[in-house]
């Protein structure tokens, strides 16, 4: 199990507000890890990084497979989903994850449900402000044992 | 007595728990900018990941920075 403290953060109209984060590690195209601190977000369909975390990693971005996301605003997203080896703690899985087709996107950076829920659970743990991810029994979708760390 | 090594994980989880800890004041200097921690502090920022990572890079090649994105401080509906 691995746990991640939520992060109380200034919005204009309500002041402090606790949002649930996790820090996660995508293995780059020369097989390194890169850290990067994410909104758990249960709402979203998928992952969603910004362009340049996608150009850091090495990915060729424009060759991932094309989509178009819609938020709460009723805005759209372009991406391109890419196959990452994603790092959670001490576990090690195989999941699809968009990156923005635009250079100028500031979307925050999410972590969502696709690859992700059904491979761990997920509690919000709100009254203790923090999130744990407990991998599930069944183990569905990860790497074999070689790729735990 | 049992010494344990920190490792980079350790390092890392450290600068996470650092960084949820100074959300507030790191919003105000670095409102939708890219940053790059290590050792809790901010050793690159940037308009990109790639520009923050750099950066931090440069001061610290032996080390793998933890990075964030800081969005604006406006509510968040994703």
């Amino acid at each position: 199990m691995k746990c991640f403290d939520w992060n109380v953060e200034e919005s204009e109209q309500l002041g402090a507000v606790l949002r649930p984060v996790a820090e996660i590690a995508i293995k780059d195209t020369n097989g390194n890890w890169k850290y990067i601190s994410t909104y758990v977000d249960s709402g979203a369909d998928i992952s969603v990084f910004q362009r340049s975390f996608g150009e850091l990693l090495g990915f060729d971005i424009e060759r991932g497979e094309y989509a178009k996301f819609g938020g709460a605003g009723g805005g759209e997203v372009e991406v391109y989903i890419h196959k990452v080896t994603l790092k959670l703690g001490e576990d090690a899985l195989a999941a699809k994850v968009a990156f923005c087709k635009k250079h100028e996107s500031k979307t925050p950076n999410v972590l969502g449900r696709l690859d992700l829920f059904d491979k761990f659970e997920i509690h919000f743990r709100n009254l203790d402000e923090e999130t744990c991810f407990i991998l599930t029994k069944t183990n569905k979708g990860a790497l074999n044992p070689k790729e735990r760390i | 007595m049992v010494l344990k090594i920190k490792t980079e994980e350790d390092r890392i989880n450290e600068d996470f728990l650092w960084l949820g800890r100074n959300m507030p004041s790191l919003q105000k200097d670095y409102e939708e900018r890219w940053i790059a921690i290590v050792d809790k502090s901010v050793v690159g920022s940037g308009m990109d990941a790639k520009e923050a990572y750099i950066k931090a890079k440069q001061k610290f090649p032996d080390k793998e920075p933890l990075l964030n994105f800081i969005p604006k401080k406006r509510l968040m509906v994703l």
